[in-house]
């Protein structure tokens, strides 16, 4: 009927196309959606571990090794299959790092100037998993992408003499 | 497509419909962006801040056993952390309460957008309780109180954010208090 009408199948054609732009458009959609989740979960993950270093003054090594366990479970991995990067150093000087021998502590009696404020770093690279057709009609080879997540805040470890 | 028999009704309905459309997606913006700036930065900036405030405290009072907060360090630590967390020129006014005890009375730090921050010293008493309303903290009891029994801190601060659509949006208030405890083992 609507094939044999004067307009003939013109309409069709064109939905045809469109449909084909639509179903891309949408899936990129769910591509992005996803990819965000995933990027979300990490960055859950990065202020858990931030709260963690707030109250130790740094992050040791069993947490440490807890996070990139976390991390590769959710997709994640380091750069050029290193290891997932991470740095917990002092705001605007990159080579004071906090460690468990050398954590950023809050003494009693100092001023407010004082009060050290930590910058956590977690760098690396993560795999988009995508639908077929956004494969197929995307250009990017592999979409590997890079990641970085950064937080700061203020130490509230006190030592106890 | 445009001169058939059906004209170009379609397209102009969906011309029309787009800009409806566009509010829609910035409210909601705007709806997220609000949620963030009130319940997450300005929340968790006062109370951090708060927190730090109470940390300020004296070493030679320390040694003593009854630990007191320098009232103008704490003062400069509640700033030092709420501008940090949320932007200085959004915050409308806030009031900061240190309260000392043991004798010692406290102050109240005020300010008013536009105006210099005013101190007040709070008499003494042991065991005092502050009300806190929308922009101001009382002393006495009152809906909202808090019960100062150890050295401590409060605040409640306005936050006026930019909205992406309305300009002049009402504010927000958030509060919060920290006091210290000393460990069981202290002495």
């Amino acid at each position: 009927m609507l094939l044999r009408d004067e307009k003939g199948s013109v309409l069709i054609a064109e939905l045809l196309v469109v449909m084909v732009l639509l179903m891309a458009l949408t899936f990129g959609g769910v591509d992005y959606w996803m990819m965000m989740t995933q990027f979300q979960q990490a960055d859950h993950l990065k202020n858990q571990y931030l709260d963690h270093i707030r109250l130790n003054g740094c992050l040791d090594e069993t947490s440490k090794t807890v996070l990139i366990n976390r991390l590769e479970e959710l997709g994640f991995e380091g750069k050029d299959g290193g290891e997932i990067t991470i740095s917990v150093t002092k705001v605007g000087d990159p080579t004071v790092i906090y460690t468990e021998a050398n954590r950023a502590v809050r003494k009693v009696g100092d001023k407010a100037a004082d009060i050290p404020e930590i910058l956590f770093t977690i760098e690396g690279k993560f795999k988009k998993d995508k639908f077929w057709i956004s494969t197929m009609l995307s250009s990017s080879e592999d979409g590997i992408v890079p990641f970085k997540l950064q937080g700061t805040t203020y130490s509230e470890f006190v030592e106890r003499s | 497509m445009l001169k058939d028999q059906r004209g170009a009704a379609i397209t102009v309905l969906v011309l029309l419909l787009i800009p409806f459309l566009l509010i829609g997606i910035f409210a909601t913006t705007d709806f997220t962006k609000t949620v963030h700036d009130y319940d997450v930065n300005l929340q968790v900036g006062v109370s951090e801040a708060v927190r730090s405030a109470a940390f300020m405290v004296d070493k030679s009072t320390l040694a003593q056993g009854k630990p007191l907060i320098n009232h103008t360090e704490a003062h400069n630590a509640f700033k030092k952390i709420l501008f940090s967390r949320t932007p200085e020129d959004e915050i409308g006014n806030y009031t900061f309460v240190v309260y000392n005890g043991y004798g010692q009375g406290g102050e109240v730090f005020t300010y008013r957008k536009g105006n210099p921050t005013e101190s007040t010293t709070i008499s003494d008493s042991n065991d005092v309780v502050f009300s806190v309303t929308v922009d101001d903290i009382l002393y006495g009891s009152g809906e909202v109180a808090v019960t100062l029994t150890e050295p401590g801190c409060i605040a409640v601060v306005e936050l006026k954010s930019d909205g992406f659509l309305e300009q002049d949006k009402e504010s927000g208030h958030r509060w919060a208090a920290s006091t210290i405890i000393l460990a069981d083992d202290f002495y």
